[in-house]
């Protein structure tokens, strides 16, 4: 049984494999079910080609602190190879799932040490805003220890590590940003720099680069978001009864300030 | 409705592997038994065993995590008030330029296009009837009594945010679109209550006025 067991599942695993490799020729085309991807370039110093498997090139010379894409990838595992000249600079492999939208960020660790890493941001599918608010998002992919994000003087994001993102709802609208380190307001990381964020919209601030080095810097991405809520009311009416007042003279109401 | 991170997406990702390759497994078992029986088995070829990702030295990219402190933004569902007086609150939708609370007069409405509770900018908005020709007094005929300084707190599941009252007005109905703090969604975080007072018009069947009780968040949502 166990002998028969064993003999099935190898069969069944070739024949995947010889289904999976059929699939791939038989289908060059894209399908609906593909996911859509983003290359973000946190690397600083480096005009980086981008390849995806074992295909051809998907974006050259993509320079620091830009975002080049989409690009559509059948949902699963991949493997993205950065390179420059022809030398591998950084490959990881990644999976992803049908339909779904992410970024692949080429970046520095918080230690700066010379490991380059890809992190997957790929929460962007969920994501439903008002007409009137954008939904801001921020990374933090520099070689540096966790920072604040100042907007407009206030921390509105604390304390974000490198790997890590956080996210606020914001009206649309131009913002004074700054970055320092958490807690802190010296030294200044980066900025003040503007960021226009329209509402109905996703803004997302990846800040790479490295303080030491004096390579700080932002890449953002603007996407549109689905919307939801409806328009801003002119009329609220809810009282039809006049109980509340009771019968006789109206009361006061309490307008102490 | 939180915008708390599900931390599952790993798990999902590998999930979502694992039931691909049992998929493809067992379709492609019921095809070679279908093959078997006909007794024309192709001869198996070694190169299907190959994975259809590269190397396996190849380390996988990481995930973005939120960071730990990542604020906590929720549509609200239920409103206290003093006294410990609470209503569901349901999301409203805004026809024809007016809010649309709900019928049931001991319920609320949250205006679906106004800030989640714990968000930086922008008012939230909850409507409710001070009454109704047909069901009687409603939840919000309390706000005629509540006072600068009272506490206000709105929750969903076990989140939660108070907020202290800054000010109660009356406002002209027909001013009240036009009013600074109501329904902008800019400017500092703040809860906004609205529902009628003033005089009752019984030929027109309403309030000639709005009653605006407007609160600041106190500390974080949590």
């Amino acid at each position: 049984m166990t002998k028969r067991v064993a003999r099935w599942s190898k069969l069944a695993l070739s024949a995947a494999g010889v289904l999976t490799l059929a699939g791939v020729s038989i289908s060059p085309s894209y399908a609906a079910n593909d996911a859509q991807i983003y290359i973000v370039q946190g690397l600083p110093g480096r005009d980086l080609d981008v390849a995806i498997d074992k295909g051809p090139p998907i974006a050259q010379a993509v320079t620091t602190a830009s975002a080049a894409g989409p690009f559509q990838v059948k949902p699963g595992s991949h493997t993205v190879t950065f390179s420059e000249n022809g030398n591998t600079v950084l490959q990881n492999t990644f999976t992803i799932k049908e339909g779904s939208k992410a970024d692949l960020v080429a970046h520095l660790l918080a230690s700066g040490s010379s490991d380059p890493r890809v992190t997957v941001y790929d929460k962007y599918d969920a994501v439903k805003v008002t007409r009137d608010k954008a939904l801001f998002v921020v990374s933090h992919v520099a070689a540096a220890p966790p920072v604040d994000l100042r907007v407009d003087g206030n921390v509105l994001f604390p304390k974000i590590a490198n790997g890590e993102s956080s996210e606020r709802r914001v009206p649309g609208g131009t913002y004074k940003i700054t970055i320092v380190p958490a807690g802190k307001t010296q030294p200044l990381y980066y900025g003040p720099f503007s960021l226009t964020v329209k509402g109905g919209t996703i803004a997302h601030v990846y800040v790479v680069g490295d303080p030491n080095q004096k390579t700080m810097s932002v890449a953002p991405r603007f996407l549109p978001a689905a919307i939801t809520g409806s328009v801003r009311p002119s009329e609220v009416n809810t009282g039809t009864g006049g109980q509340a007042f009771g019968p006789g003279p109206l009361l006061e109401v309490n307008l102490a300030r | 409705m939180l915008r708390a991170w599900p931390p599952r997406i790993r798990r999902f990702q590998r999930c979502g592997l694992v039931l691909r390759y049992f998929v493809v497994s067992v379709v492609c078992l019921l095809t070679s038994l279908c093959a078997c029986s006909a007794q024309t088995a192709p001869p198996v070829s070694t190169s299907g065993m190959e994975k259809p990702t590269a190397g396996s030295s190849v380390i996988p990219a990481g995930q973005a995590q939120p960071a730990a402190s990542q604020r906590l933004e929720f549509i609200p569902d239920q409103l206290t008030l003093p006294g410990d007086a609470s209503a569901l609150v349901l999301p409203a939708t805004t026809v024809d330029g007016v809010l649309k609370v709900p019928e049931n007069v001991q319920h609320v409405g949250w205006w679906d296009g106004s800030a989640w509770a714990g968000e930086p900018f922008g008012s939230t908005v909850i409507a409710g009837h001070i009454d109704s020709a047909t069901a009687g007094t409603g939840f919000f005929a309390r706000l005629l009594k509540i006072k600068v300084g009272d506490t206000v707190t709105v929750r969903a599941d076990s989140h939660r945010l108070k907020y202290r009252v800054t000010s109660v007005r009356k406002v002209a109905k027909k001013a009240l679109a036009t009013d600074g703090q109501a329904f902008k969604q800019t400017g500092p975080h703040r809860l906004v209550l609205v529902t009628c007072t003033g005089n009752y018009h019984r030929d027109r069947g309403g309030y000639d006025s709005n009653l605006v009780v407007v609160a600041k968040p106190q500390g974080l949502a949590r």
